[in-house]
């Protein structure tokens, strides 16, 4: 490390003196669906807000949308800061990022705060944290140093593969005690798309993928709490679970929409027959208010922003930052494909939210933090290409 | 950059298999994905829309009906026979109730209070805390729906809710009770006019559809556009006349207490030219406006039963019979009162003619019948012209009349008549209605074409030609009698004379309708002349019981065993009728009157001639004056006379205007004028009764007990009644009543009564010639 040490304090020096700017298009698609992100959640958090059956809010209806205006301001000023840094800081921190992270996971069975059964916060008075939003970070900055440092060997199990493995297995174990299902799968999917970019064999990936085939198999015919999911997910009218519920009423909300939709503010579902709707299913709200159009142009802002994650990751001179900004994107990509998925019904039922969109300060908190780490990659672009 | 080795250079970017596999993920992630979501919207937002917009509409909207005002009764001089009025319901809404920590045991006490429901009713209700609606009280009015939001007001209750409602009054009560027919709770028409228009009268119901959130309150901010008004009800004018209905009532009321009447009365007035129906009444009846309860009678045998199972089951036998219109929904033999129709084809086919003679030994055999057919009178009636065949309601003769029209063109008429309707099939029995716009019309039930028609056996058509061995509506024996003495086209009976919307125009307007002709205008012209002779005829006539001083009247008597009944029970029961026309030269309306299962009881002998004749002609002696029909009387043709008003005068000219105007007198007091007369000035009596004037002196205050004169003849009775300072008028200023006896009275024997007090009494002919089943 000492060499890339010796290198880091040059290209730092470099740095300052070029002071290149970041990629303005992929700032600037940010904070668009930043700010309709914002808009929705006063939209959709508005009837739930005021009347408040879970007394929460005290009955004020911009409750929800004053908190995630404050973390989107909060949030704008954590990206800026991210963008600043070189992506030498981020490459020293790596490691120690992932060992926070575990610790933090290995804390929340003990002092974590229950919710819905489960418990994956962790707290201190109003302001709480999810560790496993902190794992997705550190997986994709340590996997990156990893595959950095095992270039070459990356075909091997001993270091493609093994390594990886046994962090994602800590991670899983840890998360599954909580229990949080969605962030084990964003995490395994997440970490398998880094070792895949690394260039580890193509074999272990349809190797992986017939033992976890295998396994969901396994696991559907040994607990009958994931069978009824699967069951729910086909006919969500047939299904008496919450999940069902969940499932018809945003089906109900999504296809009240139509084209053009009920207007923005004019949603019917959000008077408290959709549950989680400025949560996890703020994008039904978006669909029933802006229709079909208006769902259609934010998944468009979504995959320019994705796409332009990725042009930027394969314009980095380095390799780690090719890496961290690869991995970034995909991280948003997978969260906003699953949710949508799921709130659409394409998929089972799960708890994933929208970026930018559902309401959450910590989470957003992060995402912009991770966009900042992009913008901060952008810098080191050559300005000619 | 060069100067470190490839592979070694962790500032090297990256490789070849690491670009493209971003690439891979790029194509994946962010167009391949997005693709098949944005296909997935399309299914649920485009091609999907209806069928989850639908489901999400009908969890979002809550539906407030806005009642429609339903159409006002009318009879057809626009007095109100129904109509609606706003009401309120009470009800409480449990789940508010809660939500606003209101005060249960308050809400029950001063409900209870206000509505008398009980208090404990009223808390278990609203205890029921998640419902939104219970209801406490139904239809309740003005006054105490104010006092109601009077308490809400007070103490800020709103959990207590009222809504608007309609109930439905009728101002006659009974009066024409099975004609109106009556509503249901949920302002459903259940009988009568009510539920055959029901659809008019109702209206269209409006709604307020409201978009609400999961817990049921309005929507902050989001408005859902759907307020659909409520369309008032057309108003029902309808043919009856109160009047005319209310002088059917009475007198019908009067038959069944005067004859001890068994099994109910009914009675239709008809306008013969246009089918139009003046009065249709059916005896015992109900009050519109507690059309649950049934008569006291009834009750009392209900409240005697002890199982409860019972009691429910007696309850709906008797409310269902109370609400059956006998004139449309029974059927029965009208027996001699069908001679007018056998009358009427026999004259109409020329197969008898008013120089023929017809003899009368009492029997007649017929082919295919064992026994021969008797006439009610034993003896028989020797030789008879046609007049006097029909005016002794012969049976032998009518029998020798349908002979000559034939199985086959009685049949026939019989179809023209409205009393069965043709078919191709020989075999089937037949049927038939009028098509009256009012519901419960049965059909009539006739032999088939094969057996009526049958060249070996004559027996069917023999006894129809006197009216029995099939069974009609009374409405249908009317409607046929109608044709007859309409100058011969047969009209279809209604109801409802037009229709009005809420500013008064009229949107439906019916004309009279005449199904067919049936006889020539001559023929009808010839059976109106030969019935004027059965009421007219004072020594021939057997239904001279209906006359009616000063007016020409027609008619027919009928008298038919109750069959079916008799080879049931063993019972031997009677339908005793009347069917009247008048004027009879001319005739504008129709009566029918039939009693059904008169008892021996009354002492009045058994039979259409005794009972319901003299039932028929007191209706008409009201009817006709008010119809504006001006009475023209023959000499000694009035047995009652106006009292003159005797005030001032001094007694000597008192005595001379008395002796004037027909009357005696007695004279108390010594006075030089006149200063009281018992019965009052312009008090109808009879004449030759001995008026009492007083000169300066005061009638007795005692009371008389009231003789029985039923059974006397008129004069007897006027004398005997003289003896006690009583008087005594007809009932339907019957023509030469002075030998006629009186069947009853208008004041029980017993009762106490005041000097001066006039007694109404129904008179008939009981002459030997009368007494017989006709």
């Amino acid at each position: 490390m000492q060499y890339g040490t010796a290198r880091l304090i040059e290209s730092e020096t470099k740095d300052k003196k070029e002071r290149k700017r970041f990629d303005t298009s992929f700032f600037v698609l940010v904070m668009l669906l930043l700010l309709t992100g914002v808009i929705m959640v006063l939209s959709a958090s508005f009837a739930r807000a005021y009347y408040d059956p879970a007394n929460v809010t005290g009955g004020s209806p911009t409750y929800y949308f004053i908190r995630q205006l404050a973390f989107a301001a909060l949030g704008t000023g954590a990206m800026l800061l991210c963008s600043r840094m070189p992506m030498g800081f981020y490459r020293r921190f790596s490691m120690p990022l992932l060992i926070a992270a575990l610790v933090l996971l290995l804390l929340v069975p003990l002092i974590g705060v229950d919710a819905n059964g489960a418990r994956r916060w962790i707290g201190v008075g109003s302001l709480t944290l999810q560790p496993s939003e902190i794992a997705k970070l550190a997986v994709i900055l340590s996997f990156s140093v990893l595959i950095c440092k095992n270039r070459g060997k990356m075909k091997t199990f001993r270091y493609g593969i093994l390594p990886f493995a046994a962090i994602l297995l800590v991670i899983v174990a840890l998360l599954v005690l909580e229990p949080h299902f969605s962030a084990s799968i964003i995490i395994v999917a997440i970490g398998g798309v880094m070792i895949f970019l690394g260039g580890a064999r193509l074999v272990w990936f349809v190797a992986a993928g017939l033992i976890s085939g295998g396994a969901i198999a396994v696991l559907l015919t040994m607990f009958p709490y994931a069978s009824t999911r699967i069951m729910t997910w086909r006919d969500p009218f047939s299904s008496t679970s919450d999940e069902g519920y969940q499932i018809v009423q945003s089906l109900y909300t999504i296809g009240s929409g139509g084209l053009s939709g009920l207007g923005i503010g004019q949603s019917r579902q959000k008077y408290l027959y959709l549950p989680e709707e400025h949560n996890d299913f703020i994008f039904s709200v978006v669909c029933e208010e802006l229709g079909f159009i208006g769902a259609v142009l934010i998944l468009v802002l979504f995959a320019l922003l994705i796409m332009r994650g990725y042009m930027i990751a394969m314009r980095c001179p380095d390799r780690y930052s090719f890496l961290v900004c690869s991995g970034i994107t995909t991280l948003l990509a997978i969260q906003v494909i699953l949710n949508v998925a799921v709130v659409t019904n394409l998929v089972p039922c799960t708890g994933i939210s929208l970026p930018f969109f559902s309401y959450g300060g910590t989470a957003l908190l992060i995402q912009m933090a991770e966009m900042g780490i992009v913008l901060s990659a952008s810098r080191s672009i050559p300005a000619k290409i | 950059m060069n100067r470190i080795p490839k592979d070694e250079n962790p500032f090297r970017g990256p490789n070849r298999t690491m670009l493209r596999r971003t690439l891979f993920l790029a194509a994946v992630c962010g167009v391949l994905a997005f693709a098949v979501l944005a296909v997935r919207l399309y299914v649920l937002q485009i091609r999907d829309h209806e069928l989850y917009e639908g489901l999400a509409l009908s969890q979002q909207l809550r539906t407030t009906g806005t009642s429609a005002v339903r159409g006002t009764i009318y009879d057809r001089n626009m007095n109100v026979l129904a109509m609606s009025a706003d009401v309120e319901n009470v009800y409480l809404s449990p789940a508010e109730i809660k939500m606003y920590d209101e005060d249960k045991e308050l809400i029950a006490s001063k409900l209870s209070e206000i509505l008398g429901v009980s208090e404990e009713e009223i808390l278990e209700k609203a205890s029921n805390t998640g419902s939104w609606y219970v209801t406490v009280a139904r239809k309740i009015e003005s006054d105490k729906a104010d006092e109601i939001r009077k308490f809400k007001e007070e103490y800020g209750i709103k959990g207590v809710r009222l809504e608007s409602d309609t109930k439905r009054y009728y101002p006659h009560s009974s009066l024409a009770c099975h004609v109106i027919g009556f509503v249901g709770t949920d302002n459903y028409g259940l009988n009568g006019i009510e539920a055959w228009y029901d659809s008019s009268l109702a209206g269209t119901d409006g709604s307020y559809k409201r978009a609400t959130n999961a817990s049921g309150s309005d929507m902050l901010l989001t408005r859902y556009d759907g307020y659909f008004g409520a369309e008032s009800g057309y108003d029902v004018v309808t043919t009856v006349d109160t009047t005319i209905q209310y002088f059917v009532e009475k007198h019908l009321r009067q038959a069944i207490a005067d004859y001890d009447i068994q099994n109910g009365a009914g009675a239709i007035v008809m306008e013969v030219k246009t089918g139009k129906i003046l009065a249709m009444a059916s005896m015992g009846n109900y009050d519109l406006n507690n059309f649950l309860d049934v008569s006291e009678d009834a009750q009392a045998i209900i409240d005697a039963e002890p199982d409860e199972e019972a009691k429910s089951e007696l309850l709906y036998k008797a409310q269902q019979l109370q609400w059956r219109n006998k004139t449309v929904s029974d059927t029965y033999e009208p027996g001699s009162t069908f001679k007018i129709i056998t009358l009427s084809m026999a004259l109409n086919e020329g197969a008898v003619s008013l120089n023929d003679s017809f003899f009368c030994g009492g029997t007649v055999a017929v082919q295919g019948r064992t026994n021969p057919v008797r006439c009610w009178k034993s003896g028989g009636h020797g030789s008879q012209t046609l007049t006097q065949a029909v005016q002794h309601s012969c049976n032998v003769a009518f029998v020798n009349i349908g002979m000559r029209v034939g199985a086959e063109t009685f049949y026939k008429y019989c179809d023209a008549f409205g009393f069965l309707t043709l078919t191709g099939d020989d075999t089937q029995q037949l049927t038939a209605k009028t098509g009256i716009d009012i519901g419960g019309e049965s059909g009539s039930i006739w032999w088939s074409r094969e057996t009526f028609c049958s060249e070996k056996n004559l027996s069917q058509l023999a006894a129809a030609s006197f009216g029995q061995t099939f069974t009609i509506t009374p409405l249908q024996l009317i409607t046929a009698v109608s044709a007859c003495v309409n100058g011969g086209e047969l009209m279809q009976p209604y109801i409802v004379q037009r229709m009005l919307d809420a500013d008064g125009n009229t949107v439906y307007n019916r004309e009279p309708k005449a199904v067919r002709r049936v006889i020539s205008p001559e023929t009808s012209k010839t059976v109106c002349a030969i019935l004027e002779q059965v009421v007219g005829d004072p020594n021939d006539g057997t239904g001279r019981n209906a006359a009616v001083a000063g007016y020409r009247i027609g008619g027919k008597t009928g008298t038919s065993e109750k069959v079916s009944l008799q080879a049931e029970t063993g019972k031997k029961e009677y339908i005793v009728s009347f069917i009247g026309v008048a004027p009879a030269d001319d005739p504008e309306i129709a009566i029918l009157v039939l009693l059904d299962s008169p008892s021996n009881a009354s002492g009045v002998y058994i039979s259409g001639g005794q009972m319901a004749a003299p039932t028929v002609g007191k209706m008409l002696a009201d009817i006709l004056p008010y119809m504006g029909f001006e009475p023209d009387y023959g000499d000694g043709e009035q047995s009652d006379t106006a009292v003159p008003s005797l005030a001032g005068l001094s007694p000597d000219e008192a005595k001379a205007k008395l002796a004037e105007a027909g009357f005696e007198y007695r004279l108390f007091g010594e006075g030089a004028t006149v200063t009281k007369q018992l019965p009052a000035a312009g008090s109808m009596i009879a004449s030759g009764s001995t008026v009492i004037i007083y000169a300066d002196a005061e009638p007795s205050p005692w009371q008389e007990t009231m003789p029985n004169i039923s059974g006397m003849t008129y004069a007897q009775a006027r004398e005997t009644l003289d003896a006690y300072g009583l008087f005594v008028r007809t009932a339907s200023g019957v023509p030469d009543a002075e030998a006629k006896i009186v069947t009853s009275q208008s004041i029980k024997p017993g009762s106490k009564v005041d000097h001066g007090t006039v007694i109404t009494v129904t008179l008939v002919d009981e002459d030997e010639s009368m007494l017989g089943k006709y």
